[in-house]
């Protein structure tokens, strides 16, 4: 087999390891994608990506303190790799994923009032500011909700705070702006 | 006179330390601005109180107290940290946007903001080899029952348990369709009672028995209440905003026959009311 056609294989597993779920696992770390594509996987990741860029996706790697990486970092190897889109999505197509105005909602004011407690703040608190926009049935629903699918961490003490998802799918800097800068 | 005074001293400095820790686990666990611990005051007490320590439990509580201190110390340098980084906004300003902005715009902004991770599931060749070998190896006894003619009075219904037993339903799935029923049902009510046949019917025959099905799991756990309006034969059904499973004692179990007849009829009527 020609190089080429190597790098075209390898680009094809990265392509399945980064998109397809493994029980409820999500994305891939650095040293699993070593194990399978070899020492250079940086180099397969980056030409997955040029072809991702093209139907509006990309690859993205956080490190292990939700901080975002590049190819060239050298701690590649303890980061998560995921796919995710480039740009933003519109309210159409996350509601053909199941996603409601209200879940989308609760996340927003959830984690913008969180940032405003210096990233943690009793449940009670946060459900009564959010009982203020929402019912309160669909505020305990979806706030258990996004515990189990990472967005949001609560301890034994019933504290609240950002979960890993949050850290790496949400740029909150971005959340934070607009929603002061927004006016009705 | 004096020891009794030394001993008395000595529970008034163990109160005033454990009430200083209490205070930082507090800071610590509710997020309060852990400036409002006095750290230089508090090492300054625990300084003075040290030569009144005799016993082990006495150090011990020194040590914890010193340790919870640091603690703060640390919490401290997150806050200005977190003060001057990009992220802080002042905190009364984002409330007051959050109280005003609608859940739609709310929802608009967030999208904005948001790359969610792109996953799919899938079986892989691997098991789906493993499911064809499972199959072909059954033993020919377990397709005898292929061969027997079902007749429909031979039929039973299938109870969650049986479902979940046969691990054809997950007990987690099954509460997030039931929860999101729920839902859907205060939703339609707005919290009122609502017609029981209204919110079953469905423009499939197969969705309405679903619907009834997934209803009689809302009353039994509590979701919603079913009020009988025997004299004038109507069913409705009342959403509960907080979910409170029923007593024993107060139960009642009521059969509502359901056939595709009855929604033929509830079908009529809705197109001759549609004129």
């Amino acid at each position: 087999m020609d190089e080429k056609a190597v790098y075209t294989q390898k680009v094809k597993i990265a392509a399945q390891m980064l998109l397809f779920r493994r029980y409820r696992k999500v994305g891939v770390k650095g040293w699993e994608l070593k194990k399978v594509l070899g020492k250079n996987y940086p180099r397969i990741v980056g030409m997955l990506n040029d072809e991702l860029e093209k139907i509006g996706l990309k690859v993205k790697i956080f490190s292990e303190d939700g901080k975002e990486e590049k190819l060239s970092s050298s701690r590649l190897d303890k980061a998560l790799f995921f796919i995710a889109p480039s740009g933003s999505l519109t309210l159409k197509e996350v509601e053909g994923s199941g996603w409601r105005i209200d879940d989308l909602a609760v996340l927003a004011v959830t984690i913008a009032y969180l940032n405003t407690k210096n990233g943690k703040a009793q449940r009670g608190e946060v459900e009564r500011v959010l009982k203020k926009k929402l019912p309160v049935w669909r505020v305990n629903f979806n706030l258990d909700r996004f515990i189990r699918m990472g967005y949001l961490a609560e301890d034994k003490d019933g504290i609240l705070q950002v979960g890993w998802r949050t850290l790496v799918e949400v740029d909150q800097k971005t959340l934070l702006e607009l929603l002061l800068a927004t006016e009705e | 006179m004096s020891r009794r005074k030394i001993r008395q001293d000595g529970k008034t400095s163990q109160e005033t330390l454990l009430r200083l820790i209490a205070l930082c686990e507090m800071v610590e666990k509710r997020g309060i601005n852990p400036f409002e611990v006095e750290v230089a005051e508090a090492l300054k007490t625990i300084r003075q109180m040290l030569l009144k320590w005799k016993s082990f439990e006495e150090f011990c509580l020194d040590a914890e107290a010193i340790n919870r201190l640091s603690r703060v110390v640390k919490l401290q340098e997150e806050w200005v940290k977190h003060r001057s980084s990009t992220l802080y906004s002042d905190p009364e300003l984002v409330k007051s946007k959050i109280e005003k902005l609608s859940k739609e715009t709310l929802a608009k902004i967030f999208l904005k903001s948001w790359r969610p991770i792109i996953s799919l599931e899938k079986v892989s060749a691997e098991k789906l080899k493993e499911a064809l070998n499972y199959w072909v190896n059954l033993p020919a006894e377990r397709f005898k029952l292929e061969a027997t003619p079902i007749k429909p009075e031979n039929l039973e219904e299938a109870s969650k348990e049986e479902l979940l037993r046969l691990k054809l339903l997950a007990e987690e799935e099954f509460m997030e369709i039931l929860k999101n029923f729920w839902f859907e049902l205060l939703d339609e009510s707005g919290g009122e009672k609502i017609s029981y046949w209204d919110f079953i019917y469905s423009e499939s025959y197969e969705e309405f028995i679903v619907r009834a099905y997934l209803t009689s799991f809302l009353v039994s756990y509590g979701y919603a209440d079913l009020e009988l309006e025997a004299m004038e034969n109507k069913i409705f059904l009342l959403p509960r905003k907080e979910p409170k499973k029923p007593s024993q004692k107060d139960s009642l179990s009521i059969a509502i026959p359901l056939n595709y007849k009855k929604w033929l009829e509830l079908k009529g009527g809705r197109l001759k009311k549609g004129g």
